[in-house]
């Protein structure tokens, strides 16, 4: 798979975006102007390009057009949110339309529908034999259907992106029931005792007491 | 209705009824005339019946006097002569007569007898005829007798009925011609007032670039230069509002944007940290970032603070301040490191506030010290006239570009952003100098050439108390 290039200025948001992508498992390549992005285009091939519209030298609209030439579908990040901005973004030939600031979780999930849409990108997460496709919204074990509630399935997805790293069961709460004051935070054992029952995942999914939950990687389970 | 419409009726009717009032009084005239010469010759013609009469009366003067009148008018009859005649005697009884049954006694009561003058009458049969009938004395030896000679005037009025007529039709036909080139003439003198209509209409409608532009020297051109003037002042006013409005659009933009930059940063990565055990490594970083980009928030707000104050406040005060305080206020204020900015020795006293000059030397001294390479040389230079000083920075650092430089007094405009981030820039600094520049009714001047230098200058005023030291 082609890695994703991200061009921002702004270092802070490109390494953000670079981390976040890693994170969920695309290969980067970063820079921050638009000359040197225009060189890298020309040299190598690019699953998806994620553009800020204000760039030195070279601005955004214009390696929208450029990267349209070599098929290469476009995601703009932009400060500019004024609707004009918008609809000429999208106008001219750009597959979506991110404003800053925005959150991480939301921006990996506009590339991997962006790279499903354009049929760019194996964008299925796996684990154990578990298959979840997360713009399909389906999840296979061992090539048979599995059923999912919708809280499990987005559980189910946040451990699959964040395996092998421990997640505040604070913040999991907060992400799937939403950001409420009750912090009694039991609903997430208990859906966290179905989805273990669900797929037979005992030891996969570790419970790290007083902290939160973690899904282990492939060599780590006992 | 419409004012062309309204003006030819108005100048139709008038002309109406100058043109009847006129053929009638000459029509009138006219049979007048006529009238009269018909009489004057109905009296002549009287005489002469009257001598005829007399002549017949006195030569056969054996028989009565009534068949010596019959005789008379039958030999004129018989002569085939149409007048009509009638004679009466003395007490107005009818002798002999020739005249129409239609006029009778009665309608003759006023003329017969005659009192001896000869007169003449316009008199209506019973029949609707009109006869000029005149009426005189014919002296003879039995009495004094009336001799009526009466005429038939139905020609005279039916050719006064057909004359007024004939005009009337004339006038008719004088008048539809008029009718129609006064429509054409208003029709003209119009055109312009309606083409004026529509223009205003337009620009009331917002199309401010329209113009009436009629040419003449009458006066609808002359309202239509006004009318153009007033629409070049309204287009200018709405320019000048359409450009303040861009203005504050591109600020407020402008503004959104650089608070959106810092505020990703901050929200992805506090995000990054709060939802997971991280790397350590990657912990550090994402701390770094939120950490320097909350300072760099802090440092906009500061200076967007400032920029608001010095806007909405009145110019303050000024007030004389001796230059060399402020170049050693300035001196002790700018960090130690290289390059340092070489300061002229000038005792000069200006009209300043003595805060807000310092800084705006300060800021332009700093940009001109992240734009200059350690071994480079910015100095700041004084040039004293008589009643003001101009004071100049000049550096030898990378120089603005030519495109950017008449926008780099604009809020948040950065000629390098990266650079300029790096360095603690917020795209204020420049704005601010040129706003404190401005209440000091002055502004920046700069010149540059790109990897030559830059140099920006202002002129302050000089203070009346060093006229005084100085003379």
């Amino acid at each position: 798979m082609y890695p994703i290039l991200i061009v921002e200025d702004e270092r802070p948001i490109a390494d953000l975006i670079e981390l976040t992508l890693t994170g969920a498992g695309y290969p980067c390549r970063q820079v921050n102007d638009g000359e040197s992005a225009a060189n890298l285009i020309a040299e190598e091939d690019f699953s998806l390009a994620i553009l800020d519209i204000m760039l030195p030298k070279v601005d955004g609209y214009a390696l929208l057009e450029y990267l349209r030439s070599v098929n290469t579908p476009v995601i703009f990040v932009t400060a500019k949110t004024t609707l004009q901005d918008r609809v000429r973004g999208l106008h001219e030939g750009a597959d979506d339309y991110l404003t800053k600031p925005f959150e991480p979780l939301e921006l990996v999930a506009r590339v991997e529908s962006v790279l499903r849409r354009t049929g760019r990108g194996n964008v299925a997460l796996c684990a154990f034999g578990v298959v979840l496709d997360p713009v399909a919204r389906t999840v296979t074990q061992s090539g048979h259907p599995l059923h999912l509630s919708p809280r499990e399935f987005e559980l189910l997805e946040l451990l699959l992106r964040n395996r092998g790293i421990t997640l505040y069961r604070e913040v999991l709460y907060e992400r799937l029931w939403g950001d409420d004051d009750d912090f009694d935070t039991r609903p997430l054992d208990l859906c966290i005792t179905r989805l273990r029952k669900k797929l037979g995942w005992k030891n996969e999914i570790r419970t790290i007491f007083r902290v939160g939950y973690r899904l282990e990687k492939e060599g780590d389970v006992p | 209705m419409k004012f062309g419409r309204k003006l030819t009726l108005a100048l139709l009717s008038v002309l109406a009824l100058v043109l009847s009032l006129s053929t009638i009084w000459t029509q009138e005239r006219q049979f007048d005339r006529a009238f009269n010469d018909v009489m004057q010759n109905a009296q002549t013609d009287w005489q002469q019946d009257a001598y005829d009469l007399q002549d017949a009366l006195t030569s056969a003067s054996d028989f009565p006097l009534t068949s010596r009148a019959w005789r008379h008018l039958m030999r004129l009859s018989g002569q085939n002569n149409q007048s009509l005649l009638a004679v009466y005697d003395e007490s107005g009884q009818s002798m002999a007569s020739t005249l129409p049954i239609t006029l009778g006694q009665g309608q003759l009561s006023s003329l017969v007898p005659s009192d001896g003058t000869l007169q003449s009458r316009l008199i209506t049969g019973t029949d609707g005829n009109r006869y000029l009938v005149s009426s005189g004395l014919v002296v003879c030896a039995e009495q004094c007798l009336t001799l009526v000679r009466a005429q038939n005037l139905g020609s005279l009025f039916t050719d006064r009925t057909q004359r007024l007529q004939d005009a009337l039709w004339g006038q008719a036909l004088a008048l539809v011609v008029a009718g129609i080139l006064t429509q054409l003439f208003c029709r003209r003198m119009v055109r312009p007032l309606e083409q004026l209509e529509a223009a205003t209409r337009q620009i009331a409608a917002g199309a401010y670039d329209r113009r009436t532009a009629l040419s003449g020297s009458d006066e609808i051109a002359g309202l239509s230069h006004s009318f153009d003037a007033m629409a070049a002042a309204v287009e200018d006013k709405v320019h000048t509002l359409q450009t303040h409005l861009q203005a504050q659009e591109d600020f407020v933009a402008a503004f959104t944007h650089e608070l959106k930059t810092p505020m990703t940063s901050m929200l992805g990565y506090a995000d990054l940290l709060r939802g997971a055990e991280v790397p350590p490594a990657t912990r550090q970083k994402a701390a770094d970032f939120i950490y320097h980009e909350s300072k760099r928030l802090e440092a906009l707000s500061g200076r967007l603070m400032e920029l608001l104050r010095l806007h909405g406040s009145a110019p303050p005060p000024l007030e004389p301040v001796r230059l060399d305080v402020v170049f050693r206020q300035l001196q002790r204020a700018l960090p130690a490191e290289e390059p340092s900015l070489t300061l002229p020795d000038c005792r000069a006293t200006v009209l300043a506030q003595r805060e807000l000059l310092c800084d705006l030397l300060y800021n332009l001294a700093e940009n001109a010290r992240h734009a200059t390479p350690p071994d480079g040389s910015i100095r700041l230079e004084t040039d004293e006239q008589a009643d003001h000083i101009t004071l100049t920075l000049r550096d030898t650092g990378c120089g603005i570009p030519a495109q950017d430089l008449e926008r780099i007094t604009e809020p948040f405009y950065m000629v390098d952003k990266s650079r300029a981030r790096q360095q603690g820039g917020s795209g204020m600094g420049l704005a601010l100098c040129a706003r404190i520049a401005a209440l000091h009714g002055t502004q920046l001047s700069f010149v540059s050439v790109p990897d030559k230098g830059t140099a920006v200058s202002f002129t302050l005023r000089k203070a009346k108390e060093d006229f005084h030291e100085h003379s």
